[in-house]
């Protein structure tokens, strides 16, 4: 057998592992989970805007676009709105695009959008299961998210929050794959 | 004992103060928060209560950093029921630069509404959708969340009819309307007869405890303080009823009172001498009513309990058939042994178990290290006492265990354990480890230099006791057909004598060892040791692998394919270890701390296993087979359909072992047909409440359990859990008639 120090060695390293490994993987569930959709193209999405017009998600094919879900009761997605429309405004030109997605009522929404002027389209999401919001790895549709998709409709990256000026510059700045 | 700080221990120290700190500073990544977002309703607990009539609390408890808005806090009520203007707190309030004026709570919010309800309406059902976000970073807010509540209304609420809401003296004037003789109120369902309404039954669980039960339809309830028990003929008896809680209400004609809604099990204990009597007779008044109906005057039955063998039903009530269980001459039935008896059948029980495929293996490994002691009687004594000494002691643990957590409210029984996939992963893997030894991979208990030494040494000692507490862990999920019985009892009896029965259990499963140890005879018929031991030994591994396999089969079936694949990692990974483990004796701290890296190893494969979730369950159609529900069972017999009932698990090798022989085979199935019967079969693999209560119904203390239900009404039967064909076919046949 083991003399005693070796035991010692073994039951002491084997009980702070579990406890490390225990402290470490407290998550509580649902923490949305977009990362299950890092690299694969976006679903074919087809949202209506507050007109009534359909758009397919592929329109915006050739540009960085920016995926922000969002309503008008969420008082975090209305704080990083000023934000948003400045980053439209500055990365516009090389081609980024800022999409809102409304997940809210389409009266609520139209009320909203006649207050306030935004410089980026905005789509009324799909309100029932599955919801827009969910398909995109939001699986306890918390607001504000954003998803980032690439020129050829694949999924960079996703977060849930508000984005700082510093992430949006990262997201939205100029890279290899603008046109 | 050598002190810590000489020469090598002072290297060694050295290297487990490096180790320890390497592993400690791994800490702050783990304690990295990522997003740790709650779930809505992990967020936002809400609770609600009901209990004081016309107005329902709500309370929401709020994780900190959480906070929900007021003004999103919406009511609905259900169908029937009218709710009234919701009282809520004045929150933080201040002012939101897009939403404008809003109030949040944080912490807690206590929310009161009242209510009323239309006549007729049985439970309060309403929907509550609030919604809230989250302050600090990530700062998101949920979707609004609808959570539907369905409530049980107050003794008081029921028969309020739908008048202007809050009106005070309506409702006071409804109230009185409801205690009168019921032709005030609209109820849909006339009083039935006393008969029907109040079911009175007495059995006797034992000698010295009867057990009563009233059981009464919906709406309809008992006064505790009206109910006398007398018994007839019966000086120097006493009994001693053990009332449960109940309901507390205040009653317009006898005050506050407590009351029963429908079943009252009321154990009673007989104090006295019996002076031999085999059956009492027991005289019990009681009065009851019905909610919001009439009143029924002072009931008297009349019952003769049989203290040999148990159930009668009430002389007045409707004819019921005896509850008396089929078995084949050996007792087996809930409640029916007295405490020899039931000490008796479990050391009959635990003899048996010694055969059961569960336990044989850990048998083979003791038989051998028995063999291997042949040197002095002494030796012998003391190893067949310490395995005794373990097998008694994890018993007791065991069962005292399981008897606790039954009475916190866990439903447990025997063999549960195995429901939880952890558990199983961890058998799974003490099979291999002790497979392994088998083989000659690794070493436990006395080094290869101590084995001529003779085993009377502590590690000797110590390995006995934990064979025996292995063979009792093993022998868990497997029912010997006494056991049955003695653990019904144990699990209907005080705590002492429950004790005693796990005590009896643990030296059936001992007695082989302690025969061969005491008794000499025996002893010398044991073959002499010699090199064929050791090849038996290896041979004997191999049951070992495959109770691990068996295992891996039933973890398989509880959380699929991932989970057996995490498994056989976790083994591959345990190899290494035991095998390095092996091969380090004689080197040095470098190989020993490799032996701890893989050891760590090891356990994340299996805390891994832990968290895989279970597959959504795809009902299975077996060809006829219907899987057990309340609500289709009371269908089935509604329909006066015979239903043969099997509640089994994967874990449960009695049960495997049944449908392999009795309940799989064509002839069964024709009987099925031929009966007309429903098989219907409940699966206990993964905790289910559902069925956890069937199996308390029956006194059950686990699976296998068959219950026939027969044609037209009548209680369920059950049968032993080792099933015969012609058991079956003489239950079905009856059930038919």
């Amino acid at each position: 057998m083991l003399d005693r120090s070796n035991w010692l060695i073994l039951i002491l390293a084997v009980t702070v592992a579990a406890i490390g490994g225990y402290a470490g993987h407290r998550r509580h569930a649902p923490a949305p989970d977009g990362s299950a959709w890092l690299g694969r193209p976006l679903p074919a999405l087809a949202l209506p805007d507050p007109a009534g017009k359909l758009h397919r998600l592929t329109d915006y094919h050739g540009r960085r676009v920016l995926l922000n879900f969002w309503a008008s009761w969420c008082g975090p997605c209305l704080e990083e709105m000023p934000a948003l429309v400045r980053a439209q405004t500055q990365f516009a030109r090389d081609g980024a695009l800022v999409v809102g997605i409304a997940m809210d009522e389409p009266a609520r929404v139209r009320a909203f959008l006649a207050a306030h002027r935004l410089n980026y389209p905005v789509l009324l999401g799909r309100l029932k299961t599955p919801d827009s919001s969910a398909a995109l790895g939001d699986s306890g549709g918390v607001l504000p998210y954003s998803v980032l998709v690439d020129a050829d409709g694949r999924v960079l990256a996703t977060h849930a929050g508000a984005l700082s000026a510093a992430q949006l510059e990262q997201w939205l700045a100029p890279s290899a794959d603008a046109r | 004992m050598p002190s810590l700080f000489s020469g090598r221990m002072a290297k060694r120290s050295a290297a487990l103060v490096l180790l320890l700190g390497g592993l400690l500073g791994m800490l702050p990544v783990f304690a990295q928060g990522t997003d740790s977002l709650l779930s809505v309703t992990d967020a936002y607990k809400l609770t609600a209560d009901a209990t004081q009539p016309g107005v329902l609390k709500l309370h929401w408890t709020i994780a900190p950093d959480y906070y929900l808005y007021r003004g999103r806090m919406k009511f609905k009520g259900g169908a029937g029921v009218t709710l009234g203007q919701a009282q809520l707190p004045d929150g933080e309030k201040h002012h939101d630069e897009y939403l404008g004026d809003v109030e949040t709570y944080h912490h807690a919010v206590d929310a009161s509404i009242p209510y009323t309800v239309a006549t007729g309406t049985a439970r309060l059902t309403l929907s509550v959708q609030y919604q809230g976000c989250h302050e600090v970073d990530p700062k998101i807010c949920y979707p609004p969340h609808t959570e539907q509540l369905d409530l049980p209304l107050p003794a008081n609420a029921g028969a309020a009819a739908a008048n202007a809401p809050g009106n005070a003296l309506g409702a006071a004037l409804d109230r009185l309307g409801s205690n009168a003789n019921g032709a005030a109120t609209d109820q849909d369902t006339a009083p039935l007869p006393a008969e029907q309404a109040f079911r009175f039954e007495a059995l006797a669980q034992n000698p010295h405890r009867l057990l009563l039960r009233w059981t009464m339809p919906k709406g309809y309830y008992l006064y505790r303080d009206q109910t006398t028990l007398k018994l007839r003929d019966a000086a120097g008896l006493t009994l001693k009823p053990a009332w449960p809680a109940g309901t507390a209400r205040h009653d317009e004609h006898y005050g506050d009172v407590t009351v029963y809604f429908d079943q009252l099990e009321l154990p009673v204990a007989l104090e006295g001498d019996l002076g031999g009597r085999r059956s009492l007779q027991l005289e019990a008044s009681f009065q009851g009513c019905q909610d919001g109906g009439l009143c029924y005057p002072l009931m008297t039955r009349s019952v003769a309990i049989d203290l040999g063998d148990g159930t009668k039903t009430s002389t007045s009530a409707p004819s019921t058939p005896s509850s008396a269980p089929v078995g084949e001459g050996e007792g087996e039935g809930p409640l029916q042994a007295s405490l020899m008896a039931a000490l008796l059948l479990a050391l009959g029980g635990g003899l048996v178990l010694n055969l059961m495929p569960c336990v044989l293996p850990v048998l083979s490994i003791k038989a051998v290290s028995v063999l291997e002691s042949g040197e002095t009687r002494a030796t012998a004594r003391r190893h067949a006492l310490f395995y005794t000494g373990g097998v008694l002691s994890s018993f007791a643990v065991l069962g005292m265990g399981i008897l606790a957590l039954r009475s916190a409210g866990h439903a447990l029984g025997w063999g549960t354990q195995l429901q939880q996939p952890l558990v199983v992963g961890l058998l799974a893997l003490v099979m291999l480890a002790v497979g392994l030894s088998m083989s000659g991979v690794v070493q436990f208990g006395a080094s290869l230099s101590n084995t001529g030494a003779g085993l009377a040494t502590r590690s000797g000692a110590a390995g006995d006791f934990f064979t025996g507490v292995l063979a009792v862990v093993v022998a868990s999920p497997c029912t010997a057909p006494f056991m049955g019985s003695a653990l019904a009892y144990a699990f209907a009896a005080p705590m002492l004598s429950a004790l005693l029965v796990f005590l009896a259990l643990g030296l059936g499963l001992a007695l082989p060892f302690l025969a061969v140890g005491f008794v000499p005879a025996l002893a010398r018929l044991l073959p002499r040791p010699g090199r064929w031991m050791e090849t038996l030994k290896q041979i004997l591994a191999f049951p070992m692998y495959l109770t691990a396999a068996w295992l891996a089969w039933v973890l398989a079936n509880q959380r699929g394919a991932d989970a057996v694949g995490l498994l056989l990692v976790a083994m591959v990974l345990l190899a290494m270890t035991l095998w390095w483990f092996e091969r380090s004796r004689s080197h040095g701290i470098t190989s020993k701390l490799a032996v701890a890296v893989l050891a760590i190893a090891t356990l994340a494969p299996v805390y891994l296993l832990a968290q895989v979730t279970p597959p959504a369950r795809s009902a299975t159609a077996e060809e006829g087979v219907v899987a057990y529900s309340p609500a289709k069972l009371a269908e089935l017999r509604a329909a006066n359909t015979p239903v043969f009932v099997d509640m089994t698990a994967d874990w449960c090798v009695t049960c495997k072992a049944n449908e392999h022989t009795v309940l799989d085979t064509q002839t069964f199935r024709d009987l099925l047909r031929r009966t007309g019967a429903v098989y219907m079969k409940g699966d206990w693999t993964d905790v289910n409440p559902t069925i956890s209560a069937f199996l308390q119904q029956y006194h059950s203390p686990g699976v296998p359990l068959y219950v026939v239900f027969p044609k037209h009404g009548g209680p369920g039967r059950q049968l032993s859990t080792v099933l015969t064909s012609s058991i079956v076919e003489r239950a079905l046949t009856e059930a038919a008639r």
